[in-house]
């Protein structure tokens, strides 16, 4: 062990700490990453402010409060948001068991091999991971308001699109951010357990999950929150809900319809993330 | 032959690109079935190696390694795991969830035994309540069984930690440093305990310990480990004081060696895993 306290070649500027060159490089390369985009995708705030533009704004802004509140529309808007409501929590129930066996699956921390040669995975479990993860990669790289087109065409206009495009897209998602949650927590737990003969199962169950519970409920809820958002861009292809409503006020220029909507929509949120709070505080 | 090491040398991959760091060098080690034994030696000398190493949780770079008659490297992945399950390793700072009850965190001993539908039911509901309060009442912990790990105390951890080898009913016993947080009774009393648990089981133990006289109190052999090798191992009733002093007083001779403070400090090798710390009694 001694072997490693030989004098290191003298430094030139001594004390000084050797994170800072590659954190330098990375901030630098971030920068030019990111300028490129902002060139290429031709981000030009003064359309905003043209004749045509401020004009069409403007009469959509007219009628716009108070928001439309008539009984006739509040109970299209209540059965349009309960259809929003439950598409993405089917989306996400459908989604919750593929993304969980993928995870488990894709993950390294319930690696055997990298418990034993305290490191990384033998070249034989990466690459049988690898299709796993790759089929993860396919299930969300389709975004999905894509699949939600598609599946409109086979299943006809309706909720049942909506439903199965977000659970597609959502389980290549989630397995993906739960493997690598997984990977992030302590791995002593986990490994300890593997070396006392655990199966992976096992040693998931009493060394990983209690300490990845809360990343991966609030992920989770946060995940259901987006997928609420997502079915109601969805239903502007014809899957039903909250964005079928908006298109048609859009449509006809009824800005105190679309106000109300919108309304919903920050109910909606709102109430997510107080319940994405009370679990965390229940839970944890 | 309970367990057997031979020419066993262990290397990580050190700081720099091309050195590597022996942290076992021609380790040769034969423990029969029932021994009890315990394995001394100054900071860093590779004793938490060598147990992570009879435990086959660490595989060796090189030489033989033979835990329960059969050698844990030459026999498939599967075979291992049940192999595996017949030897309880108790590290020094427990892995422990901080979130885990003290309950499931014992019943966890048994997950190499049980199904994996077993774990996941005992998960939902604790399906052996009264052997773990038995066994955690022998540790005077009873009272914390609904408690969280991280409401415990460092000797808590430890103690829970033994608990869960204790329910897991192996084998072979391999104990790193399992009482460093306690206070000097309670060390006493555990320590008697596993080594009283470990005979009525006929199972094996060796124990890593700091505490000089404690190792030399309850064991009838001892094992002098420095800087990867072993220096002596022979009876208690043997081991010469002048053996004890060379074993420890090397270390301050070499970090003296090293000059200054700063550097010494700053090229202390340790093994890369994380340690939570745990105050020593």
């Amino acid at each position: 062990m001694h072997n490693s306290i030989q004098p290191a070649t003298p430094h030139p500027w001594p004390g000084h700490d050797p994170a800072l060159l590659p954190r330098a490089l990375i901030t630098l390369l971030a920068v030019l990453l990111l300028w490129p985009g902002i060139h290429f995708s031709e981000l030009d705030l003064s359309v905003l402010f043209d004749r045509d533009s401020t004009q069409a704004m403007g009469s959509l802004l007219e009628g716009a409060w108070p928001p439309a509140h008539d009984s006739v529309f509040l109970t299209l808007l209540w059965r349009a948001a309960l259809e929003s409501l439950s598409i993405a929590v089917a989306g996400i129930a459908l989604a919750l068991p593929a993304a969980l066996c993928a995870a488990l699956l894709a993950t390294r921390a319930l690696s055997r091999s990298a418990m034993e040669s305290h490191g990384s995975p033998s070249t034989l479990a990466r690459v049988t991971r690898w299709p796993v993860r790759a089929s993860l990669i396919v299930l969300r790289s389709v975004p999905e308001i894509v699949w939600a087109l598609l599946l409109v065409r086979a299943l006809g206009l309706g909720p049942s699109a909506g439903v199965l495009a977000i659970a597609i897209t959502y389980s290549g998602m989630l397995g993906k951010v739960y493997a690598e949650i997984f990977e992030s927590v302590d791995r002593r737990p986990g490994n300890a357990l593997l070396a006392a003969g655990a199966p992976r199962l096992s040693a998931f169950l009493y060394g990983v999950l209690p300490n990845a519970a809360g990343e991966i409920l609030s992920y989770t809820v946060y995940r259901w929150e987006c997928a609420l958002r997502a079915s109601v861009v969805m239903g502007f292809v014809g899957a039903g809900g909250l964005g079928q409503q908006l298109e048609l006020s859009l449509r006809m220029f009824a800005g105190d319809e679309v106000v109300a909507i919108l309304l919903v929509f920050l109910l909606l949120v709102l109430v997510a993330d107080q319940l994405s709070r009370l679990l965390r505080a229940r839970l944890l | 032959m309970s367990l057997m090491l031979r020419d066993a040398q262990v290397c990580f991959p050190g700081k720099g690109k091309r050195s590597r760091e022996h942290a076992l060098t021609d380790v040769s080690l034969q423990v029969e079935p029932g021994e009890q034994l315990a394995v001394i030696g100054p900071s860093g000398a590779g004793k938490s190696t060598l147990l992570r190493l009879l435990a086959t949780a660490q595989q060796p770079t090189s030489g033989q390694v033979q835990v329960l008659g059969s050698d844990p490297w030459a026999m498939a992945s599967g075979a291992r795991q049940k192999l595996r399950a017949g030897i309880g390793l108790i590290q020094q700072s427990p892995p422990l969830p901080p979130r885990q009850r003290v309950l499931t965190a014992v019943a966890a001993g048994r997950a190499g035994q049980w199904s994996r539908l077993k774990s996941l039911l005992n998960l939902l509901y604790p399906l052996d309540t009264a052997n773990i309060t038995s066994t955690l009442a022998r540790l005077d912990m009873a009272t914390k069984l609904f408690e969280r790990c991280d409401q415990c105390s460092g000797g808590e951890l430890q103690r829970v930690a033994i608990a869960r080898a204790l329910y897991q009913q192996p084998q072979v016993y391999l104990a790193d440093e399992p009482v460093s947080a306690m206070d000097p009774v309670l060390a006493e009393h555990t320590l008697t305990l596993l080594s009283r648990e470990a005979r009525q089981s006929h199972a094996t133990l060796l124990v890593s310990l700091h505490n000089l006289e404690l190792a030399l109190k309850h064991f009838p052999r001892v094992v002098g480990l420095r800087d990867g090798r072993i220096l002596f191992d022979k009876a208690t009733a043997d081991v010469r004081r002048q053996e004890l002093d060379h074993l420890y007083a090397n270390e301050q001779l070499s970090s003296a060696d090293c000059g200054p403070g700063i550097l010494a400090q700053n090229s202390k090798p340790k093994t890369n895993k994380p340690r939570a710390s745990i105050p020593r009694c």
